[in-house]
């Protein structure tokens, strides 16, 4: 199977009197209708990885395409394949919530704009606030209203950061349905996260990141073999402590 | 096309969306250009009062011994002197002496001496002002009444016809305008690039639209026309709140006003909009720059006040009478757009002049947008340079230093003109001393270590090498003085006002020296190369860091004739604080600065003339010679 996502040797230095090598030669590959999780602590580099796939930061070494487009050479083309969701939900307060799916929709060069935002807003259920400002929606709701925003032109790869920070159990419960849903609707899904839990029941493989490097990839069952280790965050507690 | 209609439409509503927008874009600049007016005409009319004596004695205008000389007279009002005795150098008046009459149209005008008028010299520099303004067949009369030779050097002055009123109407609207309307424009295009790009920034939404499928360059433009547009916006309802007004009659008593708004005809109000669009552009490539460049409000709107100071600065070059659309002039942004302006609504625009204004005004407006742009582009604009957690952290850009220097400037300008209404020394003694504690005042504000302020001891070496520096320097101003006075005629008139200023003083030159040479070289390096230098430490590079700061000291200086030689000062002494890692370094270079340069006229008896090359080659060798003493300061340190 080709891979949707597939990242070689990504470097990315942030400059100053004292250089961060936020990634240091991390690759990975993903494939249509898998989740792939990156799971690492903070300051691994799973952000930076997932804003040069997204073509936010541009990376200082390696290669990497999303849906077979060059993240240097063809950026318009990755982000026309690609939502992106970051760790906060990005909507803009003064517009209401039809406006921001309906706004992103046209610029995103949807056919019909209007029809696609009524959709999104019916299925996920925010018919009472369509006509409310973002400014004043629930956290749960903006994040409705910011999935709704990042798969309003249909992409084939999604780039989900730590997708449920902040959200209460119930909503973040929804949420990671919605994600199985992609997967079964044959989405790429690159999840990044440090919570184990969420690792454990939606990532059929998993990158563990560290110090901007992949320590190990596979699914959970090769990563528990490898580690000699049956829970998740014991093997993931190991292959760290082993990099110490 | 169609994703930057979407992207422009979008950034629209949400401006639409912020009432503060409405209010700074529209209703607030439709009620300043009145208000601006009324208040401008309230000030002329109580001035007129104070200076031309009571209203029901028509016949006999007096001027009181307090009032500077030059500030009541019009300028077009027709001068004649006569004269009543002779006035000879050095001849000291007695107080309240009666020397000179004026006929203003016919009316008899006495005029009795302004007290901190000791010296003939100073008096016959004042007799300039006036003589500047009349005919100069009634100039050369007048000047042979009172026993000077009309072909003096000095009384080689400019002759303005009065007969054209419309003119001379044209001229007053171009000097009171640009001021007044690059405020809002600023206000507009500042606001509005803080919003659509700092906001978007700090409300984490540029990443939301970054990663859409609309090119990066969509993105862009749309908020490229946004600032533009709003800087446009205010322009245009502050024209048709100032032509509204006047439309209904609810201004314009005083004379210059009524004349300038007398020239309000509607190819004026054309002109008018033609420089709103010229100058709109110009800020609004600024604005975005600076938007771009700051990482959140607060960096923002500490940055915010140099910055509008520094482009509202050169709005206010058509004020200066004598500066002509020169070549230099063409080329300054915003001045050459202003300056032209004043001489096309006085009728004096050359075609060529007012080419070569329009082809570099658009040509500076089109660098400023794309500086704006390309400082927009950056991949840090949005997405801030985000360490190894993946936060933001762009750094701070010197807002604890900005906000110092706003609050000193803020301070100085209010005992500048207490100073000159109360007495000119205390008052400069009081805005030195608050000066220092500013600097002082900032570092322990803002919880900096005292070490900033670098206040160790020097090396020997660095200390000698420091007052050197000062001689040094003190030559090379007085040069670029001469030079400038090429380009900017009117730059040794400055010599002449600190001379009144020390004239209150004395003779003593022992006094003069310890308060505008000691005083000032401690109280403002403490401000500038203690407080403001030490503040910056953590957020600029050396070099950045001693030209802003050296910016700084020059516009602190509030004259436009200072600005090139102060930068210099401040540049020698900012690399003479870094490199010697002293204060005092900076102390010894300005104090010697300015008693070399007080000090050389009065000994030498140095006349005002032109340059010659020989200037320009000891300038030349002082530069040689001051460099190589910067670079021995520090020279040889073990770190």
């Amino acid at each position: 199977m080709s891979a949707v996502i597939a990242a070689h040797d990504l470097v990315k230095v942030f400059p100053g009197p004292e250089p961060v090598r936020a990634v240091d030669g991390l690759s990975f590959e993903a494939h249509r209708g898998e989740v792939f999780g990156l799971l690492g602590p903070n300051g691994a580099g799973k952000t930076t990885t997932l804003r040069m796939l997204v073509t936010l930061l541009a990376p200082d070494a390696g290669t990497a395409s999303v849906a077979g487009h060059d993240v240097v050479t063809s950026p318009d083309a990755v982000r026309a394949s690609v939502g992106y969701l970051a760790t906060t939900t990005g909507v803009y307060g003064r517009l209401t919530a039809r406006e921001m799916i309906e706004t992103f929709a046209r610029i995103q060069g949807v056919a019909a704009p209007g029809k696609r935002a009524d959709e999104l807003i019916e299925r996920f259920d925010l018919g009472d606030y369509r006509d409310q400002r973002c400014a004043r929606l629930s956290t749960g709701n903006k994040q409705k209203v910011s999935i709704a925003r990042a798969i309003v032109h249909d992409p084939p790869v999604l780039v989900l950061d730590e997708p449920t920070t902040g959200l209460d159990v119930l909503v973040a419960q929804t949420f990671l349905a919605f994600v199985e849903e992609m997967r079964e609707a044959g989405k790429c899904v690159v999840y990044s996260t440090h919570i184990m839990s969420e690792v454990e029941r939606l990532c059929d493989r998993i990158a563990i990141v560290h110090s901007g490097k992949v320590l190990a990839t596979g699914t959970l069952d090769e990563l528990r073999e490898q580690t000699g280790e049956h829970y998740l965050e014991a093997a993931f507690i190991r292959l760290v402590e082993g990099r110490r | 096309m169609n994703r930057f209609w979407a992207l422009l439409a979008m950034e629209v509503r949400l401006q639409l969306r912020q009432p503060a927008a409405v209010l700074l874009l529209i209703a607030l600049p439709l009620l300043l250009g009145p208000g601006a007016m009324l208040a401008g005409e309230q000030w002329t009319s109580s001035t007129e009062e104070a200076t031309r004596g009571s209203p029901d004695d028509d016949d006999v205008l007096r001027v009181r011994a307090d009032e500077p000389f030059a500030s009541w007279v019009q300028s077009d009002d027709r001068l004649e002197l006569v004269t009543e005795g002779e006035v000879t150098d050095d001849a000291t008046l007695d107080e309240d002496e009666v020397w000179a009459a004026v006929a203003v149209d016919g009316r008899e005008v006495t005029i009795t001496r302004d007290h901190q008028l000791a010296k003939s010299r100073q008096v016959r520099k004042r007799i300039r002002a006036v003589v500047v303004r009349q005919s100069r067949a009634e100039r050369d009369a007048a000047l042979t009444a009172v026993g000077l030779v009309p072909d003096d050097e000095i009384w080689r002055l400019r002759d303005v016809s009065h007969d054209a009123e419309a003119a001379q109407g044209g001229r007053d609207l171009g000097k009171l305008l640009p001021p007044l309307l690059m405020f809002t424009l600023l206000l507009g295009a500042v606001y509005t690039a803080f919003d659509v790009i700092t906001g978007d920034k700090e409300r984490l939404t540029s990443e939301t639209l970054l990663t859409t499928s609309a090119a990066r360059s969509s993105v862009l433009a749309a908020k490229a026309v946004v600032v533009a547009g709003a800087a446009v916006l205010a322009g245009t309802a502050w024209v048709a709140g100032v032509v509204s007004a006047h439309a209904l009659g609810i201004m314009g008593s005083a004379d210059e006003l009524q004349r300038a708004l007398g020239a309000l005809s509607p190819g004026t109000v054309l002109l008018v909009e033609c420089l709103v669009v010229l100058l709109g552009l110009q800020v609004a490539g600024a604005a975005m720059g600076v938007a771009s460049w700051v990482d959140d409000y607060r960096s923002g709107s500490m940055v915010a006040g140099p910055v509008l100071l520094t482009l509202l600065a050169p709005s206010g070059l058509p004020m200066i009478d004598s500066l002509e659309l020169s070549w230099w002039v063409v080329l300054v942004p915003v001045g050459n757009v202003t300056v032209a302006f004043r001489d096309a609504l006085a009728g004096e625009l050359t075609a060529l002049g007012g080419g070569a204004v329009l082809l570099v005004s658009l040509g500076q407006a089109l660098g400023a947008f794309a500086v704006g742009h390309r400082l927009l582009a950056r991949e840090e604009t949005f997405t801030g340079t985000a360490d190894a957690d993946g936060r933001r952290g762009m750094g701070r850009f010197g807002p604890d230093a900005a906000l110092t220097f706003v609050i000193a400037m803020l301070v100085f300008w209010f005992l500048g003109t207490l100073a000159q209404r109360v007495d000119l020394v205390a008052g400069h003694l009081f805005s030195q001393a608050l000066f220092a504690g500013i600097g002082v005042g900032a570092v322990a504000f803002f919880g900096a270590p005292w070490a900033r302020l670098r206040l160790a001891r020097p090396r020997l070496g660095d200390a000698v090498a420091s007052v050197l520096a000062g001689m040094c320097t003190s030559g090379v101003a007085a040069t670029l003085f001469l030079l400038q006075e090429r380009l900017l005629p009117g730059g040794m008139r400055l010599g002449e006002q600190f001379s009144e200023t020390l004239g209150t003083v004395g003779d003593s030159l022992p006094l003069t020296l310890l308060l505008f040479a000691l005083v000032p070289g401690v109280c403002e390096e403490l401000l500038f190369r203690g407080g403001l230098l030490g503040l910056a430490d953590r957020d600029l590079p050396p070099l950045p860091r001693v030209l802003v700061v050296a910016a700084a000291f020059a516009v602190m200086h509030l004259s436009a004739y200072r600005l090139v030689p102060t930068f210099l000062v401040g540049c020698v002494a900012g690399a003479l604080v870094l490199r010697g890692r002293s204060l005092w370094c900076g102390i010894l270079l300005h104090v010697t600065h300015n008693a070399v340069s007080l000090s050389g006229p009065a000994l030498f008896d140095v006349e005002e003339r032109d340059l010659i090359p020989s200037d320009l080659a000891v300038a030349g060798m002082l530069a040689l010679a001051l460099a190589g003493l910067v670079a021995l300061v520090g020279r040889g340190r073990s770190e």
